[in-house]
């Protein structure tokens, strides 16, 4: 299994090659060039209104929500040797 | 204790381990716990108190808190994303003599010689254990999953974990043969090439390189991907086919059979004069606290 999402989320949490400012500011870009799937993208894209918008507690409830369906099913090949 | 500490426990008692092997272990895995993504046993056949740990720790842990040179870890995290492996992984062989000098292990994400090579110049500091066309040979034939550095005989030892590539599907592995040179290896992939197409998903083998002929080589047979439910029927049918003691495969699948509630592989170990299997025991930590962790780090920058 690719894990594009944990990619993604090792990115934006480390600010490698300035991926969290990235998101923030140009949010299509970055998933571009993490080839992510367009119902990730969806879900990244109500993150980001949210954010913009100062709403808090949906910020966390997406970003659960993006950790459950798209991080969670490529976490355990991951965990493997 | 925790649940996955408990069950860690419940692992190591069921392959009869040594009493004191067992409780170092315990000990680390209890002071560690927080940090580790999963743990994988390696005991060998007779001798119950040499055992082989690996701990898994994913980006989400802390890593500056492992025992790994700072220099080191400075280098990984300076790497560009591109390279940056997503996990570390401790290796203790032997854990009851190694347990303050483990080897690290890199998961490789881009499968390019650069990307080896570059992980390969953190792990061995300049000195080249592995040439580019040896390198360039065994990415054309197959996926390197994770490069180690490992102490072996007193010499730096590059170990490298493979998935053959399937190539117009089929799983073609004697290009082996001129990475080793052992007489148990022949006979390994006699098997593999004649097996079943429906037995290749579960086929890796490990590899090692330092300045001596390679003495030593793994054939792993592991569920990893997690294709299929009923593996373990399958396993036994290849071990089957194995020069293995019939007694020793016996032994060995009422152990697996006996603890499905464990990722239990089976390693394959080729050697100058002997093949012999190994129990693989791995615990892998509720996806759930991991999924949490990701999820609070990315709640901390969008506050």
């Amino acid at each position: 299994m690719s894990n594009n999402n944990i990619d993604f989320a090792y990115a934006v949490i480390h600010n490698i090659d300035n991926a969290t400012e990235q998101f923030k500011d140009n949010s299509e870009a970055l998933m571009a060039k993490f080839e992510l799937t367009e119902d990730a993208k969806v879900k990244l894209r109500e993150i980001g209104d949210a954010w913009s918008d100062g709403r808090t507690v949906a910020v966390e409830k997406g970003w659960a929500e993006f950790a459950e369906q798209f991080i969670g099913p490529e976490l355990a090949a991951s965990m493997r040797w | 204790m925790s649940l996955f500490s408990e069950n860690t426990l419940h692992g190591l008692n069921s392959l009869n381990i040594s009493k004191s092997t067992s409780l170092i272990i315990e000990k680390h895995i209890i002071k560690q716990e927080s940090n580790i993504s999963s743990i994988y046993i390696e005991t060998r056949p007779t001798v119950s108190d040499k055992v082989d740990m690996t701990t898994c720790h994913h980006f989400s842990t802390e890593w500056a808190e492992l025992d790994i040179d700072p220099n080191s870890l400075n280098e990984i995290q300076n790497l560009s994303h591109e390279f940056q492996p997503q996990s570390l992984w401790l290796e203790y062989d032997d854990v009851a003599s190694k347990l303050n000098n483990p080897g690290l292990h890199l998961s490789v994400k881009k499968q390019s010689a650069l990307n080896v090579k570059k992980l390969c110049e953190i792990l061995f500091k300049g000195t080249q254990p592995i040439n580019d066309d040896t390198l360039i040979n065994i990415l054309g034939n197959a996926q390197v999953q994770h490069i180690s550095r490992l102490y072996r005989n007193n010499s730096p030892t590059l170990k490298i974990h493979i998935k053959p590539k399937f190539k117009s599907g089929r799983m073609d592995c004697y290009f082996l043969h001129e990475h080793v040179k052992l007489k148990g290896l022949f006979h390994i992939l006699d098997v593999i090439k004649n097996a079943s197409e429906d037995y290749k998903d579960y086929i890796y083998f490990d590899l090692s390189f330092n300045n001596k002929p390679n003495s030593i080589a793994g054939l792993y047979l592991s569920n990893k991907e997690a294709k299929n439910t009923e593996y373990l029927n399958d396993l036994e049918k290849i071990i089957s086919l194995l020069p293995v003691k019939k007694i020793e495969i016996s032994k060995l699948i009422k152990l697996v059979k006996s603890n499905i509630n464990y990722s239990l592989d089976i390693k394959v170990v080729i050697e100058k004069n002997e093949i012999y299997l190994k129990p693989y025991l791995g615990l892998i930590k509720n996806i759930n606290v991991e999924q949490i962790r990701i999820t609070k780090k990315l709640m901390e920058l969008f506050s």
